[in-house]
């Protein structure tokens, strides 16, 4: 069944290629109902997971060092697979407004295909499995960002993903294949093996390398703005909210089970990084002028969040992280949605040229305020959850670095507020060649809805997810063998 | 009828953020009116509700009343592993009880009075679901039982609050009063949040319960600490000392928003947090004395501001600054009857006060400059005798609220031996007196009617019946603790039986009361002199205390401090990030991996010469080189390992 909900995307979207172009209905029906039967899938495995992993392996390759097609989803990798279901459907309902009609076809396509490369991915159940997926994910966005943002500033952000990603991509490649050649299989997980020291380290630095570039993490996102803020929004809703969790997801399903040792070595460096990420990204949000850009290094802050739950090797904060990406992924997409809707009103997302929209779109006003405030942290949203219970586990095992990452709340509280001041308040102004803004249709009230409504319960009921988080899990049990107690 | 309200206690958190949602769904499809009736309808019914409580818990004995405290566990927040365990229920003990009736009592004369001062208004309805939802989480937050759910009605007010100030969001200076308010507010919420951290730490709970029922396992240490992080949250939320730039500002959002949330309630939760906090700082003297330190620096510091504003909102703004500094003061040394009972008559007063001022503001079209107006008291007598009652009650003049109110926190300061702080609450008693008899007399009397607006007649039943029921209330509310009776430390008993100072205010100290009624006396006195009987005077005093004057008006330069200090740094480095480092460190790190690359592919295409021969050399080598190392290198190593 795994198998099936992986591929049922890429086989909607072969679907939709024997659709002509010009029906645009039937299109728009087959990739919703895609994306909607994609998503009704994976809720079955909620209930199944948590008791144990859910497998599927098959023969596949043979020879002197064989794979199996295997694919499982566990405890934690299913709330990967659940927000990537849960938010492919706002992205393809979004995608409904795209203007050129005769390449919408096509946009659906890739959507539902990065759709599947991601669940493929997150349903790996070894390692060539997710190495295929890794470096395959990168086709529909660059394809969808070269074709589809038809700009020469899109172009250049377009390779710059590519080129970037391919590197990370690279280096992850060279560091499997040293991993195999010591171990003689894929089948990593579950397994403990005794690497040396120095190649512990080795191994884990190129795994590290390739998770820090995709997640990103400072100071490796350099093709991060420019992609976030060249790709069509309902594309960088799933890029921000699912794609950037790939690398977080790699640390903690590979990188620290299997290299425990080697991560405790490199636990400060990742640190630093985490921390630099959340300052640097939340300073740049503020001084940013450009509102998609804005999201986009808020991203960069809150998922350095992340990394340093991951690294303060600690009970309490493991678990609050997968929180922190679920939640992040919600907001995140919200957020980049409803940022699109006001390009689509507006022609720009740049903050000088408009302001004031809460006037003529009081319902706009409401969704951006209450995006805004889960990314701000207000108590009471899934934002702040995930912050708060990282950041209480973190200070009881790292707390000079905690204490610089609480910077980021009063930081956040500045980026936000300039964000939802900039484009909803003050004195109405909209660029001349524009008409006045509309509020926002029933459509879009619906397709961002769900998104909203799930900020506000895993906000006073975080409980809800983290009960289905399993402590023992293998992946936590693994590092959790480094936690010093509290 | 017991059971009935103490069954029915969830719902008094409930109907208003029922009637928020309502409005805010529904509102759109009903008529103007009938959102203003949910709004006023919804807190109605909490008031009544929460009176009902009153009478069932009230008449307890402490003992009794424990049983009653927490209500029905709702379910988990949080329950992760090792141990972090945080639950919700709710909290009706006789401190949030004290709370509820202000919030609920006062909340509904305030909504009521609305309903015509917001009348003209175009987003009337969303002013009565933002009100509802200030509401809701200023009871969260009083009925809370752990520290994560006061935190989460703490960012909820906090929430209101900014939406309230920038409630005409189309004026920039008020979007900027927001964003300052709320981005003070969260300074205060980090606050909070590191006194949790050491909560769990220490205790491995953030509940009351287990928090105060191991304090004396925290080292006293980490317990000033924890009070110290308590106290910038409050502080924050206060407008104390020194987070308290944003409160004058605030007083952008229209005046009901300014009585509610700005003067009787969400600025006293740092009092509440304190008094509810204070088996903590029963055992953590320094960080209780810092409190009352903060509160007394901030009631004399408020109140010389007060004497040179000319906003009359503003006046009164600084003016709560200055009584909540009481009421800090009053926590701080541990007198926290004192501060809850300030805390009540100055919900009474204060919220009177900006409902009158708001009076004059409507009828005179927005203005709020004292010196356009004058003259006022006969055009708009109601406004003129219901403030006067405010400000006699705020200078603390016998028999009204203020004075028991304030006698009770100047004698327990004396008793519990803060002498500065006393002289400062003492010097801070007479400008209280000052500047409000200032603003009474250049508002409404001080010779004719300066302004442009002409005055309208005040006629709205819905605005005057809230304001009298206040100023009845601003009157007698301090009768509930007289000399050999004091009924509110008694109903206040079970919450500070653990208190190391006795908490009962019955005992006068009549010298001290009589000497304090002399300084407000002497305050109204020179109000008198220096603005009604000769003008000159005050005239003079400005033009020979320019520098002084100077300082006061612009709050001792705060703003500009702040600016400079905090501000201005923090956006020079995040747009030195954007312009720099982010093009010429993050953007070339890449690049230079391509410039590495492309050199080894350079050094490559040097031996690339498309000579045969050098080919052929390149093959005979390298096939000489591999053979070597699968003999000698790969083989003998494999031989070697063998066993």
């Amino acid at each position: 069944m795994i198998s099936v909900l992986v591929f049922l995307p890429a086989l909607f979207a072969l679907a939709l290629l024997c659709v002509p172009r010009a029906n645009a209905s039937l299109l728009k029906g087959i990739a919703l109902a895609g994306a909607l039967g994609t998503f009704a899938l994976s809720c079955v495995l909620l209930p199944v997971a948590p008791a144990g992993a859910a497998q599927e392996v098959s023969d596949w390759i043979h020879g002197a060092v064989g794979a199996a097609y295997h694919v499982r989803v566990d405890g934690i990798s299913v709330w990967f697979v659940l927000l990537t279901t849960f938010l492919t459907v706002p992205a393809v309902w979004a995608a409904f407004s795209y203007r050129d009609l005769a390449r919408l076809r096509g946009y659906l396509v890739l959507l539902l295909l990065f759709e599947w490369t991601l669940l493929g991915l997150f349903t790996a159940g070894d390692l060539l499995l997710f190495y295929i997926y890794w470096d395959l994910m990168l086709i529909p966005v660059f394809l969808a960002l070269v074709a589809f943002a038809d700009t020469p500033s899109a172009r250049r952000a377009a390779w710059g993903y590519l080129i970037y990603n391919l590197a990370g991509g690279l280096v992850l490649l060279a560091g499997v294949i040293a991993l195999v050649l010591h171990t003689h299989t894929f089948e990593v997980l579950n397994g403990s093996f005794p690497f040396t020291p120095v190649l512990q380290r080795w191994l884990f630095a190129a795994f590290a390398l390739a998770f820090l570039i995709k997640t990103p993490v400072f100071p490796f996102h350099a093709w991060m703005p420019a992609a976030y803020t060249q790709s069509p929004s309902s594309l960088v809703a799933i890029i921000s909210g699912v794609q950037s969790k790939a690398g977080l997801y790699g640390f903690i399903v590979f990188a620290l089970p299997l290299f425990p040792d080697a991560a405790q070595y490199f636990a400060p460096a990742m640190l630093v990084l985490a921390v630099c990420s959340i300052l640097y990204g939340a300073l740049l949000a503020i001084a940013e002028r450009n509102a998609k850009t804005l999201v986009a290094y808020s991203s960069l802050s809150h998922l350095g969040l992340v990394l340093l739950a991951l690294f303060a090797f600690n009970f309490t904060s493991l678990p609050a992280g997968v929180l922190m990406i679920v939640s992040h992924g919600l907001i995140a997409a919200a957020l980049f949605l409803l940022v699109g809707f006001i390009e689509e009103r507006t022609g720009t997302n740049e903050l000088a040229a408009f302001g004031g929209l809460a006037a003529v779109a009081p319902r706009l006003w409401v969704y951006m305020l209450i995006a805004g405030m889960a990314v701000l942290g207000l108590p009471g949203l899934s934002g702040f959850a995930g912050e708060f219970l990282i950041l209480i586990g973190a200070w009881q095992t790292q707390p000079v670095y905690t204490s610089f990452a609480l910077f980021t709340v009063v930081l956040a509280a500045v980026y936000a507020l300039r964000l939802l001041q900039g484009t909803m308040h003050g004195p109405l102004r909209v660029p001349a060649d524009v008409p006045p803004p509309r509020d926002l249709r029933p459509r879009e009230l619906g397709l961002v809805a769900p998104l909203l409504v799930m900020i506000f319960f895993l906000g006073v009921w975080p409980a809800w997810l983290n009960d289905r988080v399993p402590a023992q899990n293998p992946a936590i049990g693994h590092t959790t063998a480094l936690v010093q107690p509290r | 009828m017991a059971d009935f309200f103490l069954g029915a206690v969830p719902l008094i958190l409930l109907f208003p953020l029922v009637g928020a949602a309502t409005i805010a769904l529904f509102g759109p499809y009903v008529q103007r009116s009938a959102s203003a009736f949910i709004g006023c309808l919804s807190i109605g019914l909490s008031f009544l509700l929460t009176v009902g409580t009153s009478f069932v818990i009230f008449p307890l004995s402490p003992a009794q009343q424990t049983l009653y405290t927490h209500s029905k566990f709702v379910g988990y927040w949080a329950h992760l592993p090792p141990d972090l365990i945080i639950g919700f229920r709710l909290l009706i003990d006789p401190l949030s009880l004290l709370w509820m009736l202000i919030i609920t009592g006062v909340g509904l004369l305030i909504h009521v009075y609305s309903v015509s001062y917001m009348a003209s208004d175009k987003n009337y309805r969303t002013f009565f679901a933002y009100m509802n939802l200030f509401v809701f989480t200023m009871l969260l937050l009083v009925m809370a039982d752990n520290f994560l759910w006061l935190l989460v009605g703490w960012g909820g007010v906090g929430l209101a609050s900014y939406l309230l100030i920038g409630f005409y969001y189309d004026r920039p200076v008020a979007v900027l009063a927001a964003r300052k308010a709320l981005i003070m507010n969260v300074i205060g919420d980090v606050g909070i949040m590191l006194a949790m951290f050491l909560m769990y730490a220490h205790v491995g709970s953030v509940s009351y319960q287990n928090v105060f029922g191991h304090v004396a396992t925290i080292g006293t240490s980490a317990l000033t600490w924890i009070g110290v992080w308590l106290l910038l949250g409050a502080v924050a939320k206060s407008a104390q000392l020194p987070l308290q730039t944003w409160l004058p500002d605030a007083m952008e959002g229209p005046t009901p928003v300014s009585a509610l949330i700005h003067a009787a309630t969400m600025v006293t939760a740092g009092v509440y947090l304190i008094a509810r906090a204070h088996p903590i700082y029963d055992n953590a003297p320094a960080a209780a004395e810092l409190v009352a330190v903060v509160g007394g620096v901030t009631a004399l510091f408020a109140a010389t501001i007060g004497c040179v504003q000319y906003d009359i909102k503003r006046v009164l703004a600084y003016s709560t600054m200055s009584q909540i500094g009481y009421m800090m003061l009053a926590v701080g040394a541990g007198a926290f009857a004192a501060g809850a009972f300030h805390f009540m008559t100055h919900a009474f007063f204060k919220a009177l006060l900006f409902m009158s001022a708001g009076i004059v503001i409507h009828a005179l079209g927005g203005e709020q400059d004292i010196r356009k107006m004058g003259g006022l008291a006969t055009r708009l007598p109601f406004a003129y005798w219901t403030f006067l009652v405010g400000a006699v009650a705020i200078a603390g003049i016998f028999p009204f609220a203020g004075f028991f109110s304030k006698d009770a926190i100047i004698d327990a300061v004396l008793k519990l031996h803060h002498p500065y702080l006393f002289v400062f609450t003492v010097v801070a008693a007479g400008l209280t007196a000052f500047y409000m008899f200032r603003l009474v007399f250049l508002t409404f009397l001080t010779g004719a009617y300066r302004g442009d607006h002409e005055v309208h007649a005040e006629t709205e039943r819905t605005m005057t019946v809230p304001v009298a029921i206040l100023a009845v209330l601003s009157l007698i509310g301090g009768w509930i603790v007289l000399p050999h009776h004091d009924e509110l430390s008694f109903l206040l008993r079970s919450t500070f039986a653990d208190a190391p100072f006795p908490q009962s205010m019955a005992d006068f100290n009549g010298w001290l009361s009589f000497g304090v009624l002399l300084i407000a006396l002497a305050g109204i006195a020179f109000a008198w002199v220096a603005y009604q009987w000769r003008p000159q005077i005050a005239a003079a005093l400005h033009r020979s205390l320019g520098g002084v004057h100077a300082l006061l008006t612009n709050a001792y330069y705060f703003d500009t401090i702040y600016h400079w200090l905090f501000e201005w740094p923090v956006l020079a480095l995040a747009q030195w990030l954007r312009d720099a480092f982010e093009v010429d460190a993050v953007d070339a790190l890449p690049a230079l991996a391509l410039r590495a690359g492309a050199y080894f592919g350079s050094l490559s295409n040097r031996w690339e010469t498309g000579y045969l021969r050098r080919y052929g050399l390149t093959f005979v080598v390298g096939a000489a080189l591999l053979l070597f190392i699968y003999l000698f290198v790969a083989h003998g190593a494999t031989a070697g390992a063998a066993p």
